[in-house]
Order: C-alpha cells, then structure tokens, then sequence
C-alpha cells in the first residue's frame, strides 16, 4: 500500500520535472515565429535549447518507464485511451527533435524554413497535447473495465482544450524567461518583454484554470479533506509573482527558476489531487477508476525499483543542473553550430 | 519457416561478409587506395548493415509468432481490448510517413556529405590513409 503510494508520487514528480525542464524548449520552439526576426535570431533560439532539448526529454521516457515498470495496469489503460493523441505527439516530437539535428545540415533557404516550420508546429503541438493529456487525466476518461469508451475528438472536450491552451502559455513564459537568460541586445529586450507580456496572460489561466477545475473535475476532493494540502497551489501562485518580481528587476535566471517551481507546483497540484486515482473513470468511477494500489507491479519489482531511482535521479539531476549552469552565459556568435 | 530462414541467412550472411571485408581490408591496409576494386566493393557494401538489422528485426518478430512474449503470452492474448483498426491505421500511417520522411532527408544529406568529401584537415600529404588519394 505505502509502496504503491511512494510510487504514485515519484510517477508524479517524474512528470513535473519533465514539464519543467522540456517546457522551456518546447515554450522556445513555440516563441520562433514572434521573436526571431532574421536568421542570427533564429540560430540564437535554436542553441538556447540546442545543448538542453534532449536531454529533457530523459525525463519523459523516465515518466513513461515509470508508468509502464511501476503501473503497467495504467500504462495499458492510458495509451490504449490515448492511442491517437499518442501518435500525434510521437510524430510531433520526432518532426521538431529532427529539424534541431538538420537545419544546420540542410543547404537551402527552402529547407531551413521547413525546419523552422517544423519545429514551431511540433512544439506548438507537444505542448498542447500533454495539456490535454493531462487535463483529462484529471477531469477522468469514460473507461469501462479498462477500455476507453471515447475517440480521439472525446478528449478534445472544453476542459481538455482548456487545459492544452493553458500548458501552450505556461510553457511559452518559461520559454521566454530563459531566452531572456540566454540572449542580449534587442533579442534581450524582446525577450524580456514577451515574458512581461505573457505573465498576466498565464495568471489569466493559472486563476481560469483552477476555478475550472473545481467545476469540471474532482480534484479538490482531497485538499478539502487535508487542508494542509493547498501549501501547493499556494506555492504555485508564489512562484508566479515572484517570476514576475525577478523579472522587473532583471534577474531573469532567479524568474526562470521561480517559473520552473510553478511547473513543478502545478504538475504536483494536479497529481495529488487524482490520489489515488491514476485514470479516473467518469463511468460509475468507484468500480471502472484505474486506482495506484490495484495498477501497481509487485512490492519486489517496486523495492529494486525504488533503489534504482534513488541512485539514478540524484544523478541525473546533478549531470543536468551542471549542463543548465554550462549552457547559461549569453550565446556568442561564434559558438553557433546549428 | 521460409521468412524466418531467408533473414536469418541473410543477417548471417551479411554479417560474415562484412567481416570477410574487415579482415580483407586489414591486409591490404597498406595499399587500401591502390585496390580499387576492394574500394568499389567497400561502397557497395554501406547499405548492408541496415538490411541486416532489418532482416534481424523480421527473423526475431516472425520467428517467435505465435508468441508475442515467447512462452508466456501468445500474440491474440496481447491485442488491446477494444482497438480499432482506425487507430491502428491511423497510427501505422502516421509513423511510417514520418520515419520515412526523416530517413529520406538523413540520406540526402549523407550523399551531400559523401560528394562533399573529406574535410581538408584530412588532406595533410603524411596522412596517406585519409588523404586525396583515396578519391580517385
């Protein structure tokens, strides 16, 4: 039981940390068309996220690893359900991965402007779908013994929408505030002032989107019966003003890491509140719910696991913290490969 | 039994030609840029591997049919309940667009590079093995 509950919390941090680290070049990617203006731009917001995108994604095939070693029942259950919107991102992430890795292969103008186009709709894409995803993760699937009921078009729900929007703008400030970390001159100042833009913007859905939460999902049900809970959502809200703060007085590393703790809070928000649900059922939830303690793999396999993962994500998340401190001076011109 | 023959004796195959050509090019090391045949061969044989992967891929998914867990789970038993062939449609058109997308850009823009040639680091006169020589 306390095992299975340890490893729907290491699941959720697994996934905020990969919304923390892969929403910066997913935000970045998204940013392409507003704040590049000729190609020295362009080749500036392909290296603010060059040396980093790939390895963020380790977090994402740790998310995924997770659910399928630790919760294979979910695991089942959820890219049976998502099976379309899987493929979508699948090709969404291989389509911008790759113009990362061409464009500065490529000869032509066309094919450069391709790889932009790539990697502007991939990331746009990425970014909502696992907004969706995870909105109706959180609003609950109609799942009946273990199949989902719906299509594709069903997890397009206003929530679900919602929800997608609401990750695109998250994604795009911190994006944003890490440019504002990585560049300077006029691309500094541009930078600086999408980020200024955008932050009321994602208030707008911070605030939006927890009030439609609580109408469209139950996800306050837990915070009601353990009020000490909403330290999360509190520390969510912090975080944002605080990013905002940084940022007008110019310490735009301080805002990015106060916009990576609002990530973090938020992802966290959510997956405690669907405790212990992993895919809530809207059809008769208390029989159809995949519940952590039933999807969970055997008390051994989750033991050798849980020492595996605490050697490895300390590592991990040193190796990344030493190459996020490695990639933060301002790009020069001469360091450009891509 | 025909498809899981015909690709285990072609990875096989490849795969000890393949070494046949190390151990062949090995001796001739010396006057590797002389032997113009051993060259032409060597050239011909760039796409071999990713045959022999292929056919490695095909020997392992067709050889252990019924089974989709050898043993443990047969391949009817591992279906997802309740697909549909619209999504496995969907699914399977997507990714071969896209994979086959990629891999057509990678190959055009590894023949770009082979035309290329070698980098001029490499046209050092002491270097013979990489030099200009070895463009006849």
């Amino acid at each position: 039981m306390t095992l299975a509950a340890v490893w729907f919390f290491i699941w959720a941090l697994l996934w905020a940390l990969y919304f923390m680290t892969d929403g910066l070049d997913l935000g970045i990617g998204v940013l392409h068309p507003w704040l590049a203006r000729n190609e020295t731009d362009r080749r500036i917001l392909y290296h603010a996220a060059g040396p980093l995108w790939d390895g963020n994604e380790v977090w994402l095939l740790a998310a995924g690893g997770v659910t399928f070693a630790a919760f294979p029942r979910t695991y089942a259950v959820l890219f049976s359900a998502f099976h379309e919107a899987l493929t979508l991102l699948v090709v969404a992430l291989i389509v911008r991965g790759v113009s990362f890795e061409f464009r500065g292969k490529v000869g032509s103008d066309a094919a450069r402007r391709a790889c932009d186009a790539c990697q502007f709709l991939g990331s746009g894409v990425a970014s909502v779908l696992f907004g969706v995803a995870f909105a109706n993760l959180f609003r609950g699937l109609a799942i009946v013994n273990g199949v989902h009921q719906g299509t594709f078009f069903s997890l397009l729900n206003p929530y679900g929408v919602a929800g997608g929007v609401f990750f695109l703008v998250v994604f795009m400030l911190h994006g944003a505030l890490w440019l504002a970390v990585r560049t300077e001159g006029d691309l500094h100042t541009r930078a600086v002032r999408t980020a200024a833009i955008l932050w009321p913007v994602v208030l707008a859905a911070v605030v939006a989107f927890l009030a439609y939460s609580a109408a469209a999902t139950p996800l306050y049900r837990n915070y009601l019966t353990r009020p000490v809970l909403w330290v999360v959502p509190l520390l969510a809200t912090v975080a944002l003003i605080a990013a905002r703060l940084f940022l007008a007085k110019g310490c735009a590393g301080w805002a990015w890491l106060a916009s990576c703790a609002m990530i973090v809070a938020i992802t966290l928000f959510g997956t405690i509140g669907m405790f212990p649900n992993m895919v809530p059922s809207t059809v008769d939830p208390a029989t159809n719910s995949i519940v952590c303690f039933q999807a969970a793999s055997s008390p051994l396999t989750l033991t050798i696991m849980l020492y595996v993962v605490a050697v490895l994500v300390p590592i991990i998340l040193a190796y990344q913290s030493w190459a996020y401190r490695m990639f933060s001076h301002k790009i020069a011109p001469s360091e450009m490969i891509y | 039994v025909v498809i899981p023959l015909v690709s285990f004796r072609a990875m096989v195959g490849i795969g000890v030609a393949m070494l046949g050509l190390v151990a062949l090019s090995w001796l001739q090391l010396r006057r590797l840029q002389d032997a113009r045949w051993l060259l032409t061969v060597l050239v011909w044989f760039v796409p071999l591997p990713f045959v022999a992967c292929n056919t490695g891929w095909i020997l392992a998914e067709v050889g252990r049919q019924p089974w989709v867990v050898y043993g443990v789970m047969r391949t009817s038993d591992g279906l997802t309940a309740g697909l549909r062939t619209s999504q496995v449609g969907f699914s399977l058109i997507a990714l071969t667009l896209a994979i086959t997308a990629v891999a057509t850009v990678a190959f055009f823009l590894i023949a770009q590079h082979a035309r290329r040639g070698p980098d001029p680091v490499n046209q050092d006169p002491e270097n013979r093995v990489s030099g200009e020589r070895s463009r006849p």
